[in-house]
């Protein structure tokens, strides 16, 4: 079972989105999930693991928001190793 | 043979590029919990070349990261069982396997080796992957800079810099 903490929002906003508390606690949660998988802070799997939905559901949330995943390589060292990895695969097949 | 975590699994069948992925590599492995956390319509998008594994119950963890799920570690498991890379866009992913001395290749490099091999054979193809490629993963000038480099047409690369405005205007200024 997983430990919920309780957050204060603003109650207007309830009525102003149409959205029930129900309602919000999932909004919330998606819009924190996508947040901090394209941050890089989590994985694909766990983002959409966190929210229960299956990847590929999840992966048309982020993609309609346009949002960037940072997950990578980050310097040219490391994509160029990458490179190096995919080559080898080729060679070793 | 190579593992495909769900990142670089969703972005190849996304860009409708895992027949090509399967002349450079031959076959790849996912595990059960990968291919479970996939809805039904794109279940059946994974071809037959992807074999689906189950590590062995003698592969274990210990104190793996909260940012990886239990469908990345049965990645991590079959990447110390097999002694083979995986290739994921996930930086927690990466950085654990590569912590545990497994291989990591990832999308970019993937498809710069595509287009190397001659497998996507026009340059606006692969232009127009690397462009789709960013709905999937940010990838800043440098990391263009180097997809490009050596391998396609100043002129096309340009067309491409006047697409993405000023930012992109520094790559040809280099």
């Amino acid at each position: 079972m997983v430990e919920k903490i309780t957050i204060k929002l603003p109650a207007d906003l309830l009525e102003l989105t149409g959205l029930s508390s129900k309602n919000l606690e999932e909004k919330s949660l998606l819009i924190w999930v996508l947040e901090i998988y394209s941050e890089g802070k989590i994985t694909l799997s766990k983002a959409a693991n966190l929210l229960n939905m299956k990847i590929d559901d999840f992966l048309a949330e982020f993609h309609k928001r346009h949002l960037r995943h940072i997950g990578g390589p980050e310097s040219i060292e490391e994509v160029q190793k990458e490179f190096d990895v995919a080559q080898k695969i080729i060679r070793d097949k | 043979m190579i593992i495909f975590d769900n990142s670089v699994l969703s972005t190849f069948t996304r860009l409708n590029l895992l027949s090509q992925l399967k002349e450079l590599i031959s076959s790849a492995i996912i595990s059960k919990d990968v291919l479970e956390e996939y809805s039904e319509h794109w279940q059946k998008k994974i071809p037959d070349w992807i074999k689906i594994m189950e590590p062995s119950k003698d592969i274990t963890l210990e104190t793996p990261p909260v940012s990886l799920s239990s469908a990345d570690l049965s990645l991590i498991r079959l990447g110390l069982q097999h002694k083979i890379p995986i290739a994921s866009d996930d930086k927690p992913l990466r950085i654990f396997a590569s912590s545990l001395g497994i291989p990591i290749t990832g999308s970019l490099g993937l498809l710069k080796v595509l287009f190397q091999n001659n497998i996507i054979k026009t340059q606006d193809e692969y232009i127009m992957f690397l462009d789709s490629l960013q709905k999937d993963l940010y990838i800043s000038v440098d990391l263009m800079k180097w997809a490009l480099e050596e391998l396609v047409d100043k002129e096309i690369i340009k067309k491409f810099m006047d697409k993405y405005g000023k930012e992109w205007k520094k790559l040809g200024e280099d």
